[in-house]
């Protein structure tokens, strides 16, 4: 069974890396795309999912990985690649700075505290004009490739940080730390008395998992090559990625990267083509996953579909 | 009894929220390597003590030291650190994690500190065995009937590797045998050298393992002495008497 599970990610992954020379670039536009939000949901899953720490406005620290790669690039003339250290770092120094007084809130309060710091992110970004170019946005630097080539380099760019994100994640669900935020999850006193210091592994969740936001972010900019407030900071994205979390099951290494893969191919095959009611059909499926499959689609059909598990999941919610 | 010293000392230690006191004035000691019952009827403060030993509520007055240190101003995941664990009387099992995964959460961050995933196993398994929940180790403590979810408790604090261990109602829900079990662990733990308290509403329990009982009526200490003593002491007898009346009227 592990090593059937072994043989299958293996398989995945080199599916995916033999695939450029395969198809077409609008499809490396749309599994670049995918990738993107595999890594924003398996890193968000480390606080969200393994810590029970609703981070809504993680996609905070993608803007700011964004703006990061953005200033130091066209501000500072550092390559790319060299800038993709610090959009990790500083998702880690926010988490932290920011963990102090946040990671004290619960539930729902934690969660809209982190919106408030999105917003936040966005209005500072949108006045610092001298070094973010404010609402004018930011164009980044056009790499010396042909379009095909660039296509590829961000294709196997945002697949690298996808699999980072996998990687850390799978690390932490092995180790020490990932007792411990298991433990934090559940039951917060428990944890505290049973010697885990509850705020300090709050925090290194919710760093790890803005480092994988932040790195996220700066690929993206430079791929996109334009960035703007509205369209790095962007709340539909938190949506996206909370409905990743949960259909592909919260707290599991793989749920969010399969979310992300359904989800975002899917919605690129059929709801692309109606654009004004995308957003309506995501909500739906949010709502329906959270009444009819709140441990995500894997952990709940585990031994097979069935119409019963739908409903009976749908009795113990109701309740 | 070997006389050791203290290994927990409470000085007039009080508690309140707003304007409601829940302790007052309690003033004890726990000598080392002694088993000190609390008993009390319900309310009368028990559960709330041991919050304030393991540090987990603030305490509003007095002073609590542990080991010659003042602890008023730890934390928690200190205290645990410095060797006092406990269990909770309502059940606070991880989830998601297994029987196994709860007690290797004590193991990894106790006293014990296990620097090694085997050394979390192998301390888990023996703190499994010895409150007999090694067959179910693999099971998701949830689907686990109460009983054994309070052993579980127990498992959890003992593979801490506690100096002090605090015991709240793990007795309650045990069939006649299992009481027996359990009592004859936790004389094997003291064997050990472990120092305990234990809060406990089944008399023959108290009575049987306690060296010392402290007695609690609505947040003040009563009365203190050895189990004899105890249950001749007209005030407790009141106390006990007073509140079962109070709870028929009631119903
Ligand atoms: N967080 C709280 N806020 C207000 N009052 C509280 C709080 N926690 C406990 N109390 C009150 O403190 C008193 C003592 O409660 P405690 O749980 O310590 O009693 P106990 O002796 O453990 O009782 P039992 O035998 O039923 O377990 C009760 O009257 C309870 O209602
Ligand atoms: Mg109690």
């Amino acid at each position: 069974m592990k090593a059937g599970k072994g043989i299958l990610f293996a398989v995945f992954v080199l599916t995916l890396i033999a695939l450029p020379s395969l198809v077409s670039g609008y499809w490396l536009r749309v599994l670049t795309q995918t990738f993107l939000f595999a890594s924003i949901a398996t890193g968000s899953n480390i606080i969200i999912g393994y810590t029970g720490y609703p981070a809504f406005g993680n996609i905070a620290f993608f803007g700011v990985g964004a703006y990061v790669t953005g200033v130091l690039s066209t501000k500072y003339g550092m390559s790319f690649i060299s800038t993709l250290p610090f959009c990790a770092l500083s998702g880690i120094v926010l988490a932290i700075l920011l963990g102090i007084p946040i990671l004290r809130l619960k539930g729902h309060y934690f969660a809209i505290a982190t919106v408030g710091v999105m917003e936040t992110f966005r209005e500072l970004i949108d006045n610092m004009t001298e070094l973010t170019g404010g609402g004018m946005g930011l164009t980044l630097p056009i790499m010396k490739l042909g379009p095909e080539s660039i296509y590829k380099y961000f294709y196997y760019a945002m697949l690298l940080c996808m699999l980072f994100a996998l990687l850390l994640s799978y690390i932490v669900s092995k180790i020490k730390l990932g007792y411990a935020l298991r433990a934090i999850k559940v039951d917060e006193d428990a944890a505290s008395v049973m010697g885990i210091n509850t705020p300090l592994y709050k925090t290194i969740a919710w760093a790890l998992s803005a480092s994988v936001v932040g790195l996220s972010g700066g690929i993206y900019a430079y791929w996109i090559s334009y960035i703007d407030p509205n369209t790095v900071f962007v709340g539909a994205y938190s949506v996206k990625m909370f409905a990743m979390i949960l259909l592909g099951g919260a707290g599991t290494v793989f749920g969010p990267l399969i979310g992300a893969f359904v989800l975002e191919l899917i919605s690129e095959v059929v709801w692309s083509k109606f654009i004004a009611i995308h957003g309506m059909v995501l909500g739906l499926l949010i709502i329906l996953i959270i009444l009819f499959i709140p441990k995500g689609l894997f952990e709940t059909f585990k031994g097979g579909f069935s119409f019963k598990k739908l409903l009976s999941n749908l009795k113990e919610n109701s309740l | 009894m070997m006389q050791g010293p203290a290994i927990l000392e409470a000085k007039n230690v009080a508690k309140s929220y707003g304007g409601l006191k829940v302790l007052t004035d309690v003033n004890f000691h726990v000598t080392q390597g002694e088993i000190v019952g609390i008993i009390g009827p319900n309310g009368a403060g028990k559960t709330t003590l041991m919050n304030l030993i393991s540090r987990l509520t603030s305490i509003t007055g007095g002073v609590l030291v542990y080991k010659g240190e003042t602890i008023n101003d730890k934390k928690p995941y200190e205290m645990s650190k410095m060797g006092i664990s406990r269990t909770f009387q309502v059940v606070k099992p991880f989830g998601g994690l297994s029987v196994l995964e709860n007690v290797m959460v004590g193991a990894f961050y106790g006293k014990r500190g296990a620097k090694s995933k085997q050394e979390a196993i192998a301390a888990a398994e023996e703190a499994l065995d010895i409150v007999g929940l090694g067959n179910v180790k693999d099971r998701d403590p949830r689907t686990l009937p109460l009983a054994q979810r309070k052993k579980l408790e127990v498992a959890r604090a003992l593979a801490m590797d506690p100096d002090l261990l605090l015991l709240d109602e793990v007795m309650a829900g045990l069939d006649a045998r299992e009481l027996d079990d359990m009592m004859a662990e936790i004389m094997k733990l003291k064997a050990k050298g472990i120092t305990l308290i234990v809060i406990e509403h089944v008399m023959k329990a108290i009575m049987g393992i306690s060296d010392r009982i402290v007695v609690l009526h609505l947040g003040r200490k009563i009365f203190e002495g050895n189990p004899h003593e105890v249950v001749r002491e007209p005030a407790v007898i009141e106390a006990y008497l007073g509140s079962k009346y109070a709870r028929n009227k009631e119903s």
